[in-house]
């Protein structure tokens, strides 16, 4: 920061020198947040990650409609558009759709009705809900006024489900489902490699080969035969939580290697060596002073881990082996758009691909932010 | 051109070689088959001489001052018969070919059908029902009835035990040599009833297990055979017009029996040279196996077929399969001209269904077998842009859109007591809104009705068809609570075990034997939701249809979700009964008592999950065989009426709606299928429609 240059004063002005000196002082963690802040891009995506995790947990009171509601009326109905303003007044309504069939080719033409007027606004009663199955509640964040009134902002499914509530309700198992395996394989990995790394010898030889073997084990066919062998009758969402446990336990092996490897490199620095001169024992000197050194990385995974397994869960349910209806996840609602019928007449069936992309996006630029951030000293 | 000659060319070899060498010859053939393709006639000629003429058809006409044959014949036959390659036409049809009157209109000779499959299998991707499937008898266009086809006439003693077929005089298979009764006694006798190569005792779906023991075929003459049952069998004919009268057709007793051990002692050694253990391996590869595959005609072109199409380049591990024009087909339009009219099929795969309905919105396509609903729109949309497309509609042959099934016979003693029940049934058929999933799922298309023969059949019956239809949440509630009369808070039933009750509801993902069943799972969540509002609550477990055939042998499906096709139109209800009797293979509402009522492959172990059924359920199935050994019409309409009495009484099936019409896209230049035509897998799906008399029109 104060930079020598010859014939000027070497004095820094008194707010960088006190800077300087809480630099100096502060913990590890004010600095990985000083570094974190200057980032601008990883604080938008930290935004918007909070923001889908918390739509996430509360989608009951986000969406406008449950993910069940339909309207017979509005199969394959088009997004209605929005109006804010009615007469010069704060009056926010949408029109109501109506279609003629073709009797031939049974298809809609729909046209905007102009006759009806849906009134809709923020913090209206609608279904009645339990948030989480714990919380009551029949307050909407926004909807029609009237909740049997007919609301698509985003369009209607097949069958005449309301998109934009789906795609919030389906968050919630899109974002968490695959969690419980990433956290796992980390720890597994991390455990594993630390035990490796730091006892050597023997230890180390034998779990290198466990490694390989893991390795080895081809996933996407053993996810198939999984799939296959569960007891019928176990509700969809718990059989894709055990399928992501065994992909963890197939996939923590790079993690356990990385994390050997700087356990090998670290184990004879001289600031370990002091630490233990110190007599700093055995769980202190991991998770003091090594773990903090090579925490970037174990970030920097987890943050690409998180998005691989939304995108994983995605194109398994894509595919027919992951998760599959009456569960709503991105995946699940992006099967429907594996028709070319989709991407000519219901474009906005691929929505959820928008909030796909949206999420993983954020989450990457978090993730470099905290990479960044978690090694303060490294320019 | 290229085929006959080649074929010529293997008869010759045959019969120089004998039979046995046959196999050697025809993989050392290519060399002669490749040859004539660039130069016209000069070519294959030297091949000529050495073709020993064969009895039945002299390699020459005769005379040249021959009477013009009342016959024409494609332009490219012509040609051969002009280079002498093919004898002429009259020689090539049967006495009395069978004349299709064109089912639009009079069609011209030439041009190729362009057919598109998904997935790898040709036969089952369609080109089965395009280019070989022959019966004894087939159906009249309409479905109504059957009509002669390989057999011109049938006679049926008094008592309905003893069929007499006759073959028309001097068809030909399509390597030239006679399709006769030794055909159908090799069949039935060398290879159904052989013991080894079916030691399970004959496989054949026209051959019930009932009429089996006592059972013989006999040759009167070469035409003419009889099939004598111990018991009187008066669906026969019906029988043979389906699926399961392949078979009669399958087998060229000339060409197969150098594979088989009872006529050629080597058999053993040949299959040896093949890499085979015995003589039944290489039977079953070279001829249709167990169950009468008919892949063989697809894949091996020396495979002799009664076909209107043979298949000159299989689709081994590419993606088009070539079939060339039958020179012997034995049809003829009502002017007589032979069919087929097209003079080629080519069958392109797809990976998907998707790319395969871009490439017929493209025009690379002529036809397509089930286009899928979800496609519709599109179609009608390119043909109203001027795409080279138009649209047919098709009369769905089924009952009903859906049926849903509960497992009369599920393990779990609960679930069993409450679906015996009928109120229950009742109930829950009561909860549905018809209307509703009409308008969401169907697109407004068809009326409220249960699984049942339609109006238009002779078998229609007006309870079957139309009870307890209305959607009436308070008469739903009124039947459920006789049979689960506790709640708990939620308002939701409690079983008589005093547990919350509960049903897993099985349902198929997206694909069930290729087909796009999405529309299942679709009325199954609304009906969810319907259950629901009655009380009573149901899981949908989704699985994929590999899944189905191993939760099926260890009786684990509760209650399902299935089509509700099959025995809707015409008499079919009598020879698919699976709605309206207990144990039939698809009737999953009584699947947990189907070993107790048929045959059954399981083990004692899988067969201990399955319960045995009341004893009304085997009367059920007794007075449905009466029905089928009626020999009349009105008898059988009479005796079958009584087990859709029973059927109604019981109301073993909830369904949803009667099917709207169907849609069949082909290219424009397309010509020869009728407006309307049934559609169905008992019709042969496509084959009601004669594709031997389909044309190209134009371009």
């Amino acid at each position: 920061m104060a930079t020598l240059a010859p014939g000027l004063e070497t004095t820094p002005p008194a707010e960088v020198q006190e800077a300087q000196r809480s630099a100096e002082v502060a913990s590890q963690w004010k600095l990985m947040w000083w570094k974190f802040r200057k980032d601008k891009l990883a604080v938008v995506g930290s935004v918007v990650v909070i923001f889908f995790y918390v739509m996430a947990a509360f989608a009951e009171f986000f969406a406008p409609k449950s993910p069940e509601f339909f309207n017979p009326q509005y199969v394959y109905a088009p997004p209605q558009p929005v109006y804010f303003f009615l007469d010069g007044r704060w009056d926010p309504f949408v029109y109501g759709l109506k279609f003629e069939r073709d009797p031939v080719s049974l298809k809609k033409t729909w046209s905007i009705d102009y006759n009806t007027r849906i009134p809709w606004g923020f913090f209206v009663k609608g279904e009645p809900y339990k948030i989480l199955g714990i919380i009551p509640g029949d307050t909407h964040l926004f909807g029609p006024k009237n909740p049997k009134d007919p609301f698509y902002l985003m369009g209607a499914d097949k069958s005449g489900r309301d998109m934009l509530s789906r795609i919030i309700h389906a968050a919630r198992i899109s974002l968490t489902v695959g969690l419980v395996g990433v956290f796992l394989s980390l720890i597994i990995g991390v455990t594993i490699g630390g035990i490796s790394g730091l006892f050597g010898g023997m230890v180390d030889v034998v779990i290198q080969r466990i490694i390989e073997i893991v390795n080895s084990v081809p996933s996407l066919p053993l996810m198939m035969a999984l799939a296959a062998t569960v007891p019928p009758g176990t509700p969809p969402v718990q059989v894709y939580v055990i399928v992501t446990i065994i992909l963890a336990l197939l996939s923590w092996t790079g993690m356990a290697r990385v994390v050997r490897g700087r356990f090998l490199a670290l184990r004879e620095e001289d600031f370990i060596l002091a630490a233990r001169l110190d007599g700093a024992g055995r769980g202190r000197l991991i998770f003091r002073h090594m773990v903090p050194s090579f925490l970037s990385h174990i970030i920097a995974s987890i943050t690409i881990s998180i998005p691989y397994m939304i995108l994983s869960e995605t194109g398994l349910s894509f595919l027919g082996i992951g998760l599959r209806p009456p569960v709503v996840s991105w995946g699940v609602m992006l099967r429907d758009s594996q028709q070319i019928a989709t991407v000519v007449n219901y474009p906005w069936l691929l929505l959820p691909a928008a909030a796909v992309v949206t999420f993983v996006l954020a989450m990457n630029f978090l993730g470099n932010g905290l990479r960044d951030a978690a090694d303060p000293y490294a320019n | 051109m290229k085929t006959v000659s080649r074929r010529k060319f293997l008869k010759a070899a045959a019969f120089a070689a004998g039979t046995v060498g046959l196999a050697a010859c025809a993989t050392s053939a290519p060399a002669p088959t490749e040859a004539p393709a660039a130069p016209p006639t000069e070519a294959p000629k030297p091949a000529e001489p050495t073709a020993a003429p064969a009895p039945a058809e002299p390699t020459k006409a005769p005379e040249p001052a021959a009477p013009p044959s009342k016959f024409n014949e494609s332009p490219m036959l012509a040609e051969m018969v002009k280079a002498g390659k093919l004898p002429p036409v009259d020689q090539r049809l049967p006495e009395n070919p069978q004349v299709v009157t064109p089912l639009v209109r009079e069609g011209k000779y030439g041009g190729t059908l362009r057919q598109g499959i998904v997935g790898t299998s040709v036969t089952w991707g369609g080109g089965l029902y395009t280019v070989q499937w022959e019966n004894l008898v087939q159906w009249k266009p309409d479905f109504s009835d059957t009509e002669p086809s390989l057999a011109e006439k049938i006679e049926i003693s008094p008592d309905g035990r003893e069929y007499t077929f006759t073959l028309r005089k001097g068809i030909k298979w399509s390597d030239g040599q006679p399709f006769t009764a030794d055909d159908i006694l090799f069949y039935i006798n060398d290879v159904m009833f052989n013991k080894e190569l079916n030691p399970g005792g004959p496989g054949a779906d026209w051959l019930p297990s009932s009429q089996r023991d006592g059972f013989k075929a006999e040759k009167v003459d070469d035409y003419t055979f009889k099939l004598i049952f111990p018991n009187p069998y008066g669906t026969l004919l019906y029988n043979l017009a389906t699926w399961s009268g392949r078979q009669f057709a399958q087998y060229p007793k000339h060409y197969l029996q150098q594979f088989h051990k009872a006529y050629n002692e080597k058999a053993d050694e040949l299959a040896k040279q093949e890499g085979l253990e015995n003589w039944v391996q290489l039977f079953f590869r070279k001829g249709p196996d167990t169950w009468g595959n008919p892949d063989r005609f697809m894949d091996v072109p020396e495979y002799p077929s009664l076909g209107p199409w043979v298949v000159v380049q299989p689709i081994g591990s590419g993606t088009t399969a070539k079939f060339t024009r039958n020179p012997y087909y034995w049809k003829v339009d009502d002017k007589g001209n032979q069919l087929p009219y097209m003079d080629e099929v080519i069958i392109t795969a797809y990976q998907d269904p998707e790319t395969r309905a871009l490439a017929m919105l493209n025009g690379d396509l002529d036809f397509i077998k089930d286009p899928g609903e979800g496609n519709r729109e599109l179609y009608f949309d390119a043909m109203n842009e001027g795409k080279p497309i138009s649209i047919i509609s098709r009369t769905p042959d089924g009952g009903n859109t859906i049926s849903i099934h509960f497992n009369q016979g599920s393990k779990n003693p609960v679930l069993r007591e409450v679906f015996q029940n009928k109120d229950f049934r009742i109930g829950m058929s009561h909860a549905i809104n018809r209307e509703e999933i009409i308008e969401v799922v169907f697109k407004g298309q068809g009326k409220p009705a249960q699984v049942a023969p339609l109006e238009s059949s002779p078998l229609y019956h007006e309870k079957l068809a139309n009870q307890y239809l209305e959607y009436d949440v308070a008469k739903a509630n009124e039947h459920l609570d006789k049979v689960l009369p506790n709640k708990d808070a939620n308002g939701m039933r409690l079983g008589p075990d005093g547990k919350p009750f509960s049903i897993i509801w099985t349902c198929l993902d997206q694909n069930y034997t290729g087909g796009d069943v999405r529309s299942w799972l679709q009325v199954a969540e609304l009906c969810v939701g319907y259950f629901k509002a009655v009380g009573v609550e149901v899981k949908l477990d989704v699985i994929s249809d590999a899944v189905l055939g191993e939760r099926r042998r260890t009786n684990d499906v509760d209650m399902f979700i299935f089509h509700g096709g099959e025995g809707g139109a015409g008499m079919s209800a009598i020879f698919d009964p699976r709605w309206h009797i207990p144990g039939e293979y698809w009737g999953f509402f009584s699947h947990g008592w189907s070993p107790f009522l048929v045959g059954t492959d399981l083990t004692d172990e899988e067969k201990a999950n399955f319960v045995e059924p009341p004893p009304r359920m085997a009367e059920y199935r007794k007075m449905f065989e009466e029905a089928t050994q009626k020999t009349t019409r009105e008898e059988q309409i009479a005796a079958m009426k009584k087990v859709l009495d029973a059927s109604a009484e019981e109301f073993w099936v909830i369904g949803i709606s009667r099917p709207g019409l169907g849609y069949q896209p082909t290219s424009k230049r397309l010509v020869g299928l009728p407006d309307g035509a049934i559609d169905g897998w008992l019709p042969g799906t496509h084959k009601i429609m004669r594709p031997e008399q389909w044309f190209i029109a134009e371009g």
